[in-house]
């Protein structure tokens, strides 16, 4: 069950890369809130709350949204972060009606070590999120599933989750989301580096190729030619010089 | 070691890497990571070490994910050679990395070998480097 966050946020009228820059640099980030057919509104809200907010509540919180006098009830569809920095620089908020289910990515998480592991296999998350269809109030931030049973070799598919109240799992039934796999040979691990000269891959094209390779005979053919002028020269002088 | 089966060319212009990696810049597969914090080429051999070190101090378990492919040939020109007569031979192939990009990911270990193995493969790579973990609800930090 998921509880509803408030999150105050502030109407804007100045768009594009100038305010948008002016915004962050005072501790706010732009923020969009649109959907259920009305008029997209461009907003600005705090970042620590916005941070505070995708930390507790994940990446598809449900908030109620104060702009101005107006409270919405939105969802936190997207937010960008800087790729180096990792701050927060936009949120798209997606207005919901609480009465009516929404389509949503919940993340799934491993509970208790798998059998397979216990004899020495590893396990592999294949998938982070799940689709599942529900209504907003009763989503869950995450969904912990029981591996236990996994063998080496094995998988867990989206079909074998247990039934959850309320909550329809759209993630078709044969995806696989927990696997084992066998452990490694240690040959296998630490392969020793191919030493010696580069290798050359192929090149596309072969008459460019056949080209190629003709220039570089025809290279060779004048160097020859060049070396033995150049020997030519010096007998001929050591036999002047006698 | 990692190269190209097929090229368009034998050899390309050298390039200029300019901005940030706004692509390949959140973790894909693993728990753990390693985000380049500057720009540079990163050598086939340079990733083989890094993938080496990784391999050798997890041991047994755990699995790493190499991100970067070394798709660019450099070439040099052969020593005590006179400037012109053409570009030199290929001599190595490497990968153009922007700052942001993850390089390594690796799952299946727990927290702190990972970041142990990662420092080890940063200590291989020409690029400053930062340890990136996947947060609570699966969100990469």
């Amino acid at each position: 069950m998921v509880q509803q966050v408030v999150l105050q946020a502030e109407p804007r009228t100045e768009c594009g890369k100038g305010p948008g820059r002016r915004l962050r640099t005072n501790g706010r980030i732009p923020a969009v809130v649109y959907g259920l057919g009305r008029p997209p509104v461009n907003v600005s809200v705090n970042v620590r709350e916005m941070e505070h907010l995708v930390g507790a509540a994940g990446t598809h919180a449900i908030v109620s949204l104060k702009v101005g006098d107006q409270t919405e009830n939105v969802m936190l569809q997207e937010s960008q972060r800087h790729p180096v920095t990792g701050r927060l620089l936009h949120a798209d908020f997606f207005r919901i009606d609480l009465s009516k289910t929404i389509d949503v990515a919940v993340p799934i998480e491993s509970v208790s070590t798998p059998v397979g592991v216990k004899d020495g296999g590893l396990l592999e998350q294949l998938l982070r999120e799940i689709e599942v269809r529900c209504l907003p109030l009763t989503k869950p931030n995450v969904i912990r599933v029981n591996v236990e049973s996994i063998r080496i070799g094995h998988s867990l598919f989206a079909r074998d989750l247990p039934p959850m109240e309320g909550i329809e799992i759209l993630t078709p039934p044969d995806t696989a989301l927990f696997t084992v796999l066998a452990p490694r040979k240690e040959e296998e691990l630490v392969a020793a580096p191919a030493e010696g000269e580069v290798q050359e891959p192929e090149v596309i094209g072969k008459g460019k190729e056949k080209e190629e390779g003709e220039a570089e005979e025809e290279e060779a053919k004048g160097e020859a030619k060049k070396e033995a002028k150049a020997e030519a020269k010096t007998e001929g002088k050591k036999e002047g010089k006698k | 070691m990692l190269l190209p089966k097929r090229v368009k060319h034998r050899k390309v212009q050298k390039g200029r890497r300019r901005g940030i990696a706004w692509r390949g810049c959140n973790l894909s597969f693993g728990r753990y990571g390693l985000k380049a914090m500057t720009c540079g080429w990163v050598s086939n051999r340079q990733i083989e070490a890094a993938r080496v070190a990784v391999t050798r101090h997890i041991k047994r378990g755990g699995k790493l994910w190499v991100n970067i492919f070394p798709d660019k040939p450099l070439t040099v020109k052969p020593a005590e050679t006179r400037m012109g007569k053409g570009k030199g031979n290929p001599e190595k192939w490497v990968a153009v990395v922007k700052p942001g990009r993850i390089l390594l990911e690796l799952d299946g270990v727990p927290e702190d070998i990972a970041r142990g193995a990662l420092i080890r493969a940063a200590h291989k790579l020409p690029v400053r480097t930062k340890f990136v973990m996947r947060a609570e609800g699966g969100q990469a930090a």
